[in-house]
């Protein structure tokens, strides 16, 4: 469902920071700013509704400047309505604000951001690896990351 | 005198109870739980790198195994996904929609007859687990006929189903459903009143609405904790709009009441298959 209210608010309080409305298949994405990203998630939560955190991940772009985005998706209960907020982070800047002061569960999904995608957060009361060992080197999720691991040969076979 | 310490337990990835891998770090007083500490990731399977490899299509069997007590409900979400990317969400076949719609209905079902089985189970009543498990076989069999698969069924597919259902499973998918209000109340019957079960439950692990939304709950933990909140009725898919259906979900409940609460989620889910 598309909020246009909301974004329309969003432009009109940080017109600055709100750099793309990008509108497809009946979804809203707007991508922001990285350095304002807690007020903005403050504001969405507070006035515009959107409680509930669905899911915060990371995607890498290989090849592309910036390298990394990292993506909330929003869900406002009462009103069933969704929205889309991304952020891009640069590889050599791999930074971003925690938001789990707006959004307590935004602790785990940012844990698992920084483990499989290597992007930290700052001023997270916990940034430490969540789904792979403790002492792992290097992030899986990324696109040059060996998808067979680092210590084995590729797959030869056919995939089907 | 009573010399009393806390202690530093490890509910190792391996354990009955843990049902899949989990580790839990506990800090127990006696019995109560004081600080649970979970690692997980001992089940991660590098489903989404796997996926970055693989054509839409092939990725259907791996989804199947994300939530292995529900297969086809993760062929739905992961192919309702696909389908809205590529626009053609409302030009699924009417029966492939009502055919989801009821293999939907019928993992949701297998899927909680795990969950409330194995939570007995853990609590010390054996009955129900064997009850309910006899209760799933009849829903693995329909699985077997309609996918080849007892639970990996890659049965919902991009655009639709993988084949028509075959002739004679329609009666017997009703004749399941007519004897599972039955199967629910002897459940009921085994637990409900039970003061085992209820000093175990009562009480234990309440979360209020607020903290629920907060940290990401979702699904029946989510209703069960009182918001009133059900996808299939607010943001529905597959037709589920055209369904009549309760919602169950009641203010701030313990454990105990929860359970009442998805056991009735499950029976609404038996009359919308008309």
């Amino acid at each position: 469902m598309c909020d246009q209210a909301s974004v329309e608010k969003l432009k009109a309080k940080f017109s600055s920071a709100v750099l793309d409305v990008v509108a497809f298949r009946d979804e809203l994405t707007v991508t922001v700013e990285k350095g304002r990203i807690v007020e903005i998630s403050a504001f969405l939560k507070e006035e515009c509704g959107y409680n509930f955190l669905c899911d915060l991940c990371g995607v890498d772009y290989l090849g592309q400047q910036p390298r990394f985005m990292v993506v909330y998706n929003l869900y406002n209960i009462t009103s069933k309505k969704r929205l889309r907020i991304k952020v891009a982070v640069d590889e050599q800047n791999a930074c971003v604000d925690t938001v789990s002061g707006v959004w307590a569960t935004a602790n785990w999904h940012e844990r698992e951001c920084w483990d499989l995608m290597g992007i930290s957060f700052s001023n997270h009361p916990d940034l430490r690896r969540i789904l792979m060992a403790a002492d792992w080197e290097g992030h899986p999720l990324r696109k040059d990351y060996p998808l067979q691991g680092p210590d084995r040969e590729p797959y030869q076979g056919r995939l089907s | 005198m009573a010399l009393t310490e806390k202690m530093t337990i490890n509910m190792g990835p391996q354990h009955p109870s843990t049902h899949g891998v989990l580790q839990l770090i506990l800090e127990l007083d006696g019995e109560v739980v004081l600080k649970a500490t979970p690692h997980i990731g001992f089940l991660h399977r590098g489903t989404e790198k796997l996926s970055e490899h693989r054509t839409y299509n092939q990725i259907v069997p791996l989804t199947d195994r994300l939530d292995y007590l529900a297969p086809m409900s993760n062929n739905l979400g992961y192919v309702l996904a696909v389908e809205k990317l590529l626009g053609i969400s409302d030009r699924i076949p009417e029966r492939a929609n009502v055919i989801r719609v009821i293999m939907a209905e019928l993992t949701r079902l297998k899927s909680h007859l795990v969950w409330l089985a194995t939570h007995a189970l853990d609590i010390g009543a054996m009955t129900v687990f064997l009850f309910e498990f006899r209760e799933r076989e009849a829903i693995t069999d329909i699985y077997e006929k309609v996918s080849g698969a007892r639970m990996t069924s890659n049965y919902i597919r991009i655009g639709g189903v993988t084949e028509d259902l075959p002739d004679g499973l329609e009666k017997e998918i009703r004749d399941f459903v007519a004897t599972m209000p039955d199967h629910i109340d002897e459940y009921e019957g085994l637990l409900t009143g039970n003061k085992i079960w209820q000093k175990r439950t009562i009480g234990v692990g309440v979360i209020s609405a607020e903290d629920a939304i907060d940290i990401g709950l979702s699904g029946p933990a989510l209703r069960c904790s009182g918001v009133d909140w059900d996808l299939r009725r607010d943001a529905p898919y597959c037709g589920y709009e055209t369904y009549d259906f309760d919602v169950s979900s009641r203010d701030r409940l313990p454990p105990i009441v929860r359970k009442s609460a998805c056991l009735r989620s499950r029976t609404w889910s038996i009359p919308s298959k008309a």
